[in-house]
Order: structure tokens, then sequence, then C-alpha cells
């Protein structure tokens, strides 16, 4: 695996101006995704950006000829030099990577605006100062959001209804909640009720797995989200877990407490 | 939304009759827009509890209507509001209105419970 490598006393203000994300706010030996973009919010390149010290970074990117292309385009009085290296032992000293979850972005990036601003959240600071693209991207990220967010409501709406007129869980009323309840949680990973209806849905079909897993990721969104708790329970239950089932309603139970004393 | 109504809950009749005895002791409320509500929330021994209280509707809720056409009350119609949120939960519940001498008031039976409570408000769907 090829990893780029900037090494100079500029290295960090010039990566910090190239890239979408604030590389500023990195300590040593600590990394965070950050994209590449034309002034027009072009992606040119998703990339990890690694910090060793101030005056060393990695790269590890998707395109990586492509990136150090750009990045040359751009050196013009800044003091670093931009090179590429092939060495996969490096890479394993970079803690968290998820090099496959930006390849798979990667793949996105063709695509229309609204499915990118869905990637870019993890690799755009929009605190950080100003940096190419970042313009037109604010402008989309903001149109964007409040639109899927709506629309995540409706689909949600929706579910609700057709689950409530479904005969028993085997109706095709339920797929399609079930459905409608996923493209929602597509347009807005955040929509706590949905994913508490999907959580429910599948337990009432006695699909307990996939039950815990959408609850447990309600609960780790909000842990204040008591139903989750409660829910999370009940499955472990069901499952004959009654360890983990105490566990949780024992949570549940502190969190009735707390909410009953700021009462 | 089509005006057929959503069967989310059944009432017995004695239930009804109790909602309706505890409702002509409210007349100024408007029987269009005011009646019983259901509602689930977390705790309880059981995990879930069950939520009564009578309510004004908002636009939301889904709707239901029972009837008692031998009331001796004025009133033979009663509205029963869910919330699209609880109705997942309540879906399939009966409630019943206990009233013999060590009576309970009311009481939900729920045919998906698998663990209820001694005190019978709380329970588990699943």
């Amino acid at each position: 695996m090829q990893i780029i490598t900037a090494t100079g006393k500029d290295a960090l203000a010039f990566l910090h101006a190239q890239s979408s994300n604030n590389i500023k706010s990195l300590e040593d030996n600590t990394g965070v995704y950050s994209a590449f973009l034309s002034p027009q919010a072009k992606i040119i390149d998703l990339a990890y950006v690694f910090r060793i010290n101030p005056t060393e970074f990695y790269i590890l990117s998707c395109d990586p000829e492509k990136l150090v292309k750009h990045l040359i385009k751009h050196l013009i009085i800044d003091e670093l030099e931009i090179n590429t290296i092939n060495n996969p032992e490096l890479s394993a000293k970079i803690p968290s990577l998820s090099f496959e979850s930006f390849r798979e972005d990667q793949t996105l990036i063709n695509l229309d605006d609204e499915h990118k601003a869905q990637i870019l959240p993890k690799y755009v600071s929009f605190t950080k100062g100003c940096f190419p693209g970042q313009e037109p991207l604010a402008k989309f990220q903001n149109i964007g959001k409040p639109k899927r967010k709506e629309r995540a409501n409706a689909n949600v709406d929706e579910a609700l209804l057709l689950y409530a007129r479904a005969q028993d869980t085997a109706s095709p009323e339920v797929t399609q909640a079930i459905d409608l309840l996923k493209t929602a949680l597509r347009e807005d990973p955040s929509n706590e009720t949905a994913l508490e209806t999907l959580g429910v849905v599948y337990a009432r079909q006695g699909r307990y797995q996939e039950a815990i897993s959408i609850m447990q990721e309600l609960s780790a969104l909000n842990p204040n989200n008591q139903m989750a708790l409660m829910n999370l329970s009940i499955f472990y239950m069901k499952l004959g877990d009654k360890e983990t089932a105490e566990q949780y309603k024992a949570k549940s139970t502190v969190l009735e407490f707390q909410k009953a004393l700021e009462k | 939304m089509d005006s057929q109504e959503i069967q989310i809950v059944e009432l017995t009749d004695s239930a009804v009759n109790q909602v309706i005895r505890l409702l002509t002791k409210e007349p100024d409320k408007n029987p269009e827009n005011y009646g019983l509500r259901l509602a689930i929330k977390g705790g309880g021994c059981s995990g879930l509890s069950y939520s009564l209280s009578f309510d004004e509707k908002v636009p939301k809720d889904l709707e239901q209507n029972f009837s008692n056409p031998d009331s001796d009350s004025a009133l033979k119609n009663i509205k029963v509001f869910v919330d699209p949120k609880s109705a997942i939960y309540l879906k399939g519940m009966i409630v019943d209105f206990d009233d013999g001498l060590m009576g309970k008031g009311f009481v939900f039976k729920n045919p998906n419970a698998t663990n209820t409570c001694g005190c019978g408000e709380s329970f588990s769907v699943f």
C-alpha cells in the first residue's frame, strides 16, 4: 500500500489549508478523515491524514497518485516535501484506521450532491476556517439536511401507520413498514423513532438478534433513551440471557430515578 | 390516510361502560375530540407500563370508536386515542374493566404478553 508523506516545517499549515477537516486540532500520533476538494467542491480524493508530529504527516489516500499531483500543484512557497512510500509496516502503526471504509466512500464520489452530503460529515469540519470547496459544500449541506430529516420523518409516520394496520407480523404491511424505516434511517441515521420502531418490529417477528443490534445503536446514539434500555432488557430475556437482561434493566431503572429526581 | 378505522386495541363492554360513566362526569368536554388516551412508557417491573388518561385528540393520534347502545347515559359512543408510537406496543391489546369486589379497575389483557407483573400494570409484549 502506498502512503503519502508530507514532511517539512510548513507541513501542518499546508495540509490544514488544503484539507476539509481540522488538521490543526490533531495531536501527535492521531489522525482524521479528510477530503481534498476543488473550489467547486468536487471531490479530488478522500484520505486519512495522520500526524506523527507537527512537521511529519502520513496520508492514506484512495488515489495516491492523483492526490500527490493535486498537492504539489498547490505547493508554492510552503516548505515541505511530498513523497510516496511503499511501506505496509508504516500503515500498521496507524491505529483505529478503517481504510476499507473510505475505499467504499470513494465509489460515492461521482454521486449527486445529496449522497455526497451523507458521507461528508466525517470528512469535513465547518468550523476549522476556510478551505477549497467550503462554500459550495456548506450550501448543499444546509439545503440537503432539513429535507432529508423531513423525508425520514414522513417515512417513519407512514411506517407506523402501516404497522398499526397490519393483521399480524407476517402481513405485507409489516414488510413495507420495515422497508420504509430502513429508507428513513438511510436519510437520517439519527432518527430515534425509526430505530425504536424497527427494533420493536423485528422483535415482534422473533428476530431478536437484529432487534438487539438496532436497540444498541439507539442506545449509543442517545444514552438517555430509556425505551432502548428497556427493550434491550426484554430482548435479552427472550434469548435467555438473564444476566445481560438484568444489566440493561438496572441501567434503565437508574435512568428512571435520575429523571424522577430532575423533576 | 383512508377513513377506515385502524384496529389497535379492543375494549370489552364493561370497559366501554366504565369509560362512559367516567366521561359523563365531565359534561363540559366535547365528545368529538375528547376521549380515552392509551399510551406506553418505559418502566414498571416487567418492562413497559401502560398509561390511561382522558385527553384531547392531537392530529397524529390513531382514533378508534367504541359504543354501547344500551348505555343508561346519554353518551353512547366513546373515542380512544393512541399515538402511533405507542401503537407499536399496544397492538392487539384488550382493555377490560374489572368491577368485582376485589376488582382491580382497568385491566390490560395482552394476548402477546409473555411476562406480566403481579400488579398488572406492566408487561412485556415480546
